[in-house]
């Protein structure tokens, strides 16, 4: 069990650090940038506006669960508190 | 229909409810009880991005543009994945260098440059002008509309609309420039926003539920009369994506680099820890503010209203389908978001006119020295002259433009002072000559191919300068710059401004030196600079400087601005910070700490840049003396090898060395007195105890000699005794 339970926080600790990294943020913007970017390019373009729309909502509803992600994995700095 | 009278008596109570509540909040501030110093006003304050151009203007985008009025929204909320990591360095530039506005932050990295700041004031101001038009050209439409049903502003209304911008402009003045330091926090003004912010999100979203729930039977009513309508297709078409990236790029930095984004973002943050909510928070209510927008947009249009008037649909639906309190409600909510902008923008945009435009002006023209101690009505006058000419240009410019044009002419101006701003943040190299080549460049392209478009359309110039360009050259037509006819204006704008932009402040950055105080200054910004260490070799140990010159000259430069009292308090609070209290003379090192104490404090009341001027020509620092510094700093660098910031670590490290062994030596002397006491006490009782010792000596030899005598005497007595008793025997 104490096996188990180190291994969870061990791998719950490299979750979290992971949305620290610079690596990881850049890599979600550039993601996302292209998840929006080419959704006004392609099909979804054509189709009725209301339906592109829906869609953006439902991209935006998981870019602000990444985004949550991200501001909980960060740490206070008690230097950089003013 | 509702009566002027209790529109304009809601207006006043309006106004004495938010005079109210930021009175009070500063009063608790007096008092020690910050209410603004959470993490959700500070996000609420940040949604002062959401002004009237998504309170209504967003409506007009979606009712012509269909989805592109969500990528103001989109691309900021996706950058902020950065911010923590961004904005506690801010924070931490901030705290530094006592930055008071974004024109303080670029001009002080690159220099402390007083024509840079002047520069970016200049963009900012042309660039935010038609942005405040803006609020106002929305709220006077709201007005006109709520009270006649039409949205052409008549004559009548018009001592109305001079009365609502004279309450603004009190309004700023009474509680945003009562005094003449900027550093202070703003509490009231704060909370007044956040409150406004409320307002605003929650009439908008009873406008879209009343809109999709109670014109029509919900989401799903709405989707299926759209996909029989006739008319949405047609209004809703030639989407460009060119223009739908421009509108996402621009906005990414805009929420940033807007000058009351900064303001609210960064020199009202009291903790770097509100970042962290305020990444996700902020996303979070941009994405709800926008949930209702099309639903208003095509609700509108099914219901036959003119497209044209989408860019009011949020009131009109309410108020001709039959609820007059709903629209009063959302003609408040459209009031806040105007009057949060205003608020703010006017007082950014005031502080920077006379930091870096007026207070320049007046030290360079001596008849105007006398100003000096005018600085406060200055502000007060820019406010109002800011506002009457944005209601002048609201008139003159912004009735032949939808509200979006308008709103992302001014995001386009503010886009070229990016390139420098994370220049300043990420790129040490980056400098003075780069920054204002860059930003003048961009600007230049954009007055070129965005704001004389705008001009053209408002009759000032004859189109055909749009249509066959400049002398008849069609290769310069401003909107279709070198022939491009593929592209959006604003991408042609964007495009171009944006290439020479960097273009010029990389070529410029990589073609001039820096100065030794601007690679100082970067590599606080930055961190981790290494300089080249230079040999020198200085004799500046015991130059001693007499205190009591540079205290009367530091009560000169201050009481060029503020009264006497305030400026001898300000010496006193120097002399204090610095440790020099009461000497009578300093050294070089405490003269150079004295120097940044009394630029920081000055920077409170004319900005970092104009400070740096100011105490260049006041003499407090004398050029001999300034040599000295420059000698002692590089002799620093050169014996340790070691970075600017390093350099100054072990300057600070030697005075503090300094004063350690002055401490030492004096306290070492103390002891040495004290020890020479007490052996010259224990010298002295030795001696007594010397003295004693021979007197008992000398005592006991006197005894012995009369025991001697006394025992002879007894003796011979004996003798006698025995003598006479064997006389009486016999």
């Amino acid at each position: 069990m104490k096996v188990i339970s180190l291994y969870i926080k061990d791998m719950n600790e490299k979750f979290w650090s992971l949305f620290r990294r610079k690596e990881t943020k850049w890599f979600l913007a550039i993601f996302w940038m292209i998840i929006f970017s080419t959704a006004s390019m392609t099909t979804l373009n054509k189709e009725p506006a209301y339906v592109t729309v829906f869609f953006y909502f439902v991209f935006w509803v998981f870019l602000l669960l990444t985004l949550g992600v991200v501001a909980f994995s960060e740490e206070d700095d008690n230097n950089n508190a003013s | 229909m509702i009566s002027p009278i209790i529109i304009i008596a809601a207006t006043f109570l309006y106004f004495a409810m938010m005079f109210f509540v930021a009175h009070y909040v500063e009063q608790k501030a007096a008092k020690g009880v910050f209410l603004t110093h959470n993490a959700f006003v500070y996000t609420l304050g940040l949604t002062i991005y959401l002004t009237t151009w998504m309170f209504y203007g967003n409506v007009g985008l979606a009712a012509t543009k269909g989805y592109y009025f969500l990528a103001p929204y989109i691309g900021n909320s996706i950058f902020c994945l950065f911010w923590f990591e961004m904005f506690r360095r801010l924070l931490r530039i901030k705290n530094t260098f006592n930055i008071t506005s974004v024109a303080d932050f670029i001009s002080v990295r690159y220099d402390k440059s007083s024509f840079l700041a002047a520069l970016i004031t200049i963009v900012i101001l042309i660039g935010i002008i038609p942005y405040l038009a803006l609020q106002i050209i929305a709220v006077l439409k709201s007005y006109t509309l709520i009270t006649t049903g039409s949205t052409v502003a008549g004559i009548g209304t018009f001592y109305t609309n001079l009365s609502i911008l004279a309450l603004i402009i009190l309004f700023i003045i009474i509680f945003s420039f009562r005094k003449l330091d900027q550093l202070q926090q703003q509490p009231g003004m704060i909370m007044v926003v956040a409150i406004q912010s409320i307002i605003k999100f929650i009439t908008f979203l009873l406008a879209g539920i009343f809109v999709t729930y109670f014109m029509y039977d919900g989401f799903w009513d709405l989707f299926a009369k759209m996909r029989v309508s006739t008319v949405l297709p047609l209004i809703q078409s030639n989407p460009s994506y060119s223009q739908w990236m421009s509108y996402l790029i621009v906005s990414i930095f805009a929420i940033i680099v807007l000058p009351r984004q900064f303001y609210v973002g960064v020199v009202e943050n009291v903790n770097a820890r509100h970042i962290r909510t305020a990444i996700w928070l902020l996303p979070l209510i941009l994405f709800l503010s926008n949930f209702f927008v099309y639903p208003i947009a095509v609700g509108g249009i099914l219901h036959g209203y003119d497209v044209k008037l989408a860019d009011v649909f949020t009131l009109l639906l309410p108020l001709k389908e039959g609820s007059p309190f709903l629209a009063f409600a959302v003609f408040i909510g459209g009031l806040s978001a105007a009057m949060s902008m205003i608020i703010v923008s006017t007082i950014t945009i005031t502080s920077m006119t006379t930091n870096h435009l007026i207070v320049p002006l007046i030290e360079n023209v001596r008849p105007l020295h006398f100003l000096r101690r005018y600085l406060l009505q200055l502000r007060w006058f820019v406010v109002s002259a800011l506002l009457i000419f944005s209601y002048w240009f609201s008139f003159a410019v912004g009735s032949t433009f939808i509200l979006v044009k308008i709103g992302i002419l001014s995001f386009a101006a503010i886009f070229q002072l990016t390139p420098s701003f994370l220049g300043s943040l990420y790129w040490k190299r980056g400098n003075k000559h780069g920054a204002i080549l860059g930003i003048g460049a961009g600007f230049a392209v954009w007055i070129y191919t965005a704001l004389i478009p705008a001009f053209v359309r408002s009759g000032w110039i004859p189109n055909s300068l749009l249509t066959e360009g400049p002398y008849g050259i069609a290769f310069l037509r401003p909107e279709n710059l070198f022939g491009i006819s593929t592209l959006d204006p604003l991408a042609v704008t964007l495009l171009f401004s944006f290439l020479l932009n960097v273009g010029c402040y990389i070529l410029g950055s990589l073609l001039f030196e820096q100065s030794e105080e601007e690679k100082h200054i970067a590599a606080q910004y930055i961190g981790g600079l290494k300089e080249e260490p230079v040999l020198a070799i200085c004799d500046t140990e015991h130059t001693q400087i007499l205190l009591h010159e540079k205290t009367a000259t530091m009560m000169q430069i201050f009481s060029q601005y503020v009264s006497i009292g305030d400026a001898r308090d300000l010496t006193d609070e120097s002399l204090r910070e610095t440790d020099l209290s009461g000497k009578e003379f300093i050294t070089i090192y405490q003269l150079m700490s004295l120097n940044n104490v009394i630029e920081k404090k000055l920077a409170r009341y004319i900005s970092a840049p104009s400070a740096k001027g100011v105490l260049l020509h006041s003499g407090l620092v004398t050029a001999k003396e300034m040599n000295d510094f420059t000698c002692v700093h590089r002799e620093i660098g050169a014996i340790s090898e070691v970075s600017s910031q390093d350099s100054k670590q072990a300057m600070d490290s030697r005075i503090a060395m300094e004063k350690i062994f002055k401490e030492q030596s004096q306290q070492l002397e103390m002891a040495v007195a004290d020890r020479t006491k007490k052996l010259e006490e224990a010298n002295a009782e030795l001696k007594q105890i010397n003295n004693l010792t021979i007197d008992r000596e000398l005592r006991m030899i006197e005894l012995k000699e009369r025991i001697k005598v006394l025992e002879l005497q007894i003796k011979e007595f004996e003798q006698k005794i025995g003598a006479q008793t064997a006389k009486t025997l016999d």
